[in-house]
């Protein structure tokens, strides 16, 4: 990539960010639903704690469970700021595709670039408040401790990989539209196929064991638990490092699935004209 | 009443037949609300699953009682679902003009005017899970029993319409109200779970204010630790007639300000 190639890309990534920026707002309108998720979480743990025999369940104890979860919803906010499934949705169905590619310019790379500006939107108007506010209320009503510096930066380039891996899994869900134009319906396949199996809804150490053992195959885990995990400091030292590769790993992997995929979408659309 | 007995079908037809022209389309939604309500419940049975039981809830009871959520849910999902159209700024849209001038109550032709078909991957789960669950609880199956679930079904639909319709009817008045209606509408998830888990404050609304836990949770109470059902379906009765009331009111003083506002 020259940097002359990248400013091209940049330019679309600043419209992400003003566009994130103008409907932001609204989402503060959609925390206050998440008060009711949250407030059915804790006292589901809660009782879930005082019904167990043991303080220690899967390995966690009540206050790491809860500060799991709380930070799971959050990171949640990052993973789903990517905008690449309903960009290529829209334009598979609306034939604005057809003028992307006559562009002097990757398709993947120009959307990924405007996802990305949503991303860096999302970051500053709802990641940090709402991280903020969290681990103000964590320290404050459970005593939970803040987390270091150097894992929360470990966890920032966590979180950016997560996102590219997110963004080229909405990429190719949207693909589909071609097939279909139900993208609700798909959206709430992705959605919650997304929160169960990246372990934002429950840690993968309560799944039964085929599901653990099949998910270290895929790429979910990457997506929350682990930069969470990182960021909980309860990944250690050199399995940081392994965590991160094997995001990586799977950065590779699935922008090479996008890449390979909308070629062969390419000819088809040609194919039918447009 | 006997007009709109007769139209209710044909409108109906014609929904379904708009909606089955994208086949495919139809089957990815209902897909997608099964899918999601299933894993939804996967997670709380391996969250549930990790414990001996819940306040005396075991896994198998808490999937009875899932099951019994989703059918009125799903069954207003079915019905009225259009009703979310005045939140999101339809009012302002003036998605209401065409029903006024036609010789028909316009709440009507609202809820008529879609059928909305993923509702059934709810629907198809929730029946699913009580037929499931059914051997693994203990429950007397009588008519009697089975007679009050149906009374109590059909309340407990009237009482997610009227709920959904007296949060719609405020954009009458803010012109966009759907944020405070999904809230308001995902309070009814509190009543996927035992009542005695939660603060008393919530308790209190979930009993007295915003009553979810009055339609859903305390009829599947009484069937499965052999309470009264029959004066439980008599309160889910009383406060589904009190919330369409509610409704009613909110929505008609609406309307009005609709009518004058001359868009």
């Amino acid at each position: 990539m020259k940097l002359r190639r990248l400013r091209k890309y940049w330019a679309f990534s600043k419209g992400g960010i003003l566009s994130g920026f103008a409907y932001k707002f609204s989402a503060f309108g959609w925390l206050l639903g998440d008060i009711v998720s949250l407030l059915i979480l804790y006292f589901l743990w809660s009782a879930i704690y005082a019904n167990s025999p043991v303080d220690v369940i899967n390995g966690m104890t009540f206050n790491e469970m809860v500060t799991y979860l709380i930070y799971a919803r959050i990171a949640s906010t990052l993973v789903f700021s990517s905008i690449s499934f309903w960009i290529v949705g829209e334009d598979i169905y609306e034939g604005g595709i057809a003028l992307s590619l006559i562009r002097p310019m990757s398709y993947r790379y120009r959307i990924l670039a405007s996802s990305f500006g949503n991303f860096l939107s999302t970051i500053i108007l709802l990641f940090i408040p709402l991280f903020f506010v969290a681990n103000g209320l964590l320290y404050f009503v459970l005593g939970v401790d803040l987390p270091n510096i150097l894992n929360l930066l470990l966890f920032v380039v966590s979180a950016i990989l997560s996102f590219i891996i997110s963004d080229h899994l909405g990429f190719l869900i949207g693909e589909i539209a071609i097939f279909t134009n139900a993208l609700f319906g798909l959206m709430l396949i992705r959605n919650i196929m997304l929160s169960f199996l990246s372990g934002s809804l429950l840690p993968s150490a309560f799944f039964p064991e085929w599901l653990q053992i099949t998910l270290k195959f895929l790429p979910f885990q990457s997506m929350i638990e682990n930069p969470i995990l990182i960021l909980m400091g309860r990944i250690q030292d050199i399995d940081i490092l392994y965590t991160i590769l094997i995001q990586f790993v799977w950065v590779l992997v699935l922008g090479f699935l996008c890449n390979l995929s909308f070629n062969k979408l390419k000819k088809h659309i040609v194919s039918v004209g447009g | 009443m006997k007009k709109y007995l007769k139209l209710y079908p044909i409108y109906v037809s014609r929904s379904i037949k708009a909606r089955l022209s994208y086949r495919f389309d139809a089957f990815v939604g209902i897909f997608g609300f099964l899918i999601e309500n299933a894993l939804l419940f996967f997670t709380l049975y391996l969250t549930v699953g990790a414990i001996p039981s819940l306040n005396g809830w075991d896994v198998n009871m808490m999937g009875f009682l899932y099951g019994f959520y989703l059918i009125p849910k799903a069954l207003d999902h079915i019905l009225s679902d259009q009703v979310w159209q005045l939140s999101n700024g339809g009012i302002a849209r003036g998605i209401l003009d065409k029903y006024l001038i036609k010789p028909l109550n316009p709440l009507f032709q609202l809820v008529v005017e879609m059928i909305q078909l993923e509702g059934f991957g709810e629907l198809i789960l929730g029946i699913f899970f009580l037929i499931f669950f059914t051997p693994y609880v203990t429950i007397t199956w009588t008519v009697s029993n089975i007679f009050a679930l149906i009374v109590c079904v059909i309340f407990s639909m009237l009482f997610f319409f009227a709920t959904k319709l007296t949060f719609a009817s405020i954009s009458f008045w803010t012109k966009r109200s759907i944020e405070v209606m999904t809230t308001i509408y995902d309070f009814s998830n509190f009543a996927k779970y035992p009542i005695q888990i939660f603060h008393q404050a919530i308790r209190f609304v979930l009993t007295y204010i915003l009553p979810f836990s009055v339609v859903i949770f305390f009829p599947v109470e009484a069937l499965l630790f052999g309470g009264n059902v029959w004066e439980q379906v008599l309160y889910v009765v009383i406060a589904s007639t009190c919330m369409i009331g509610v409704s009613l009111l909110v929505w008609s003083q609406g309307i009005k300000r609709y009518e004058s506002a001359g868009s």
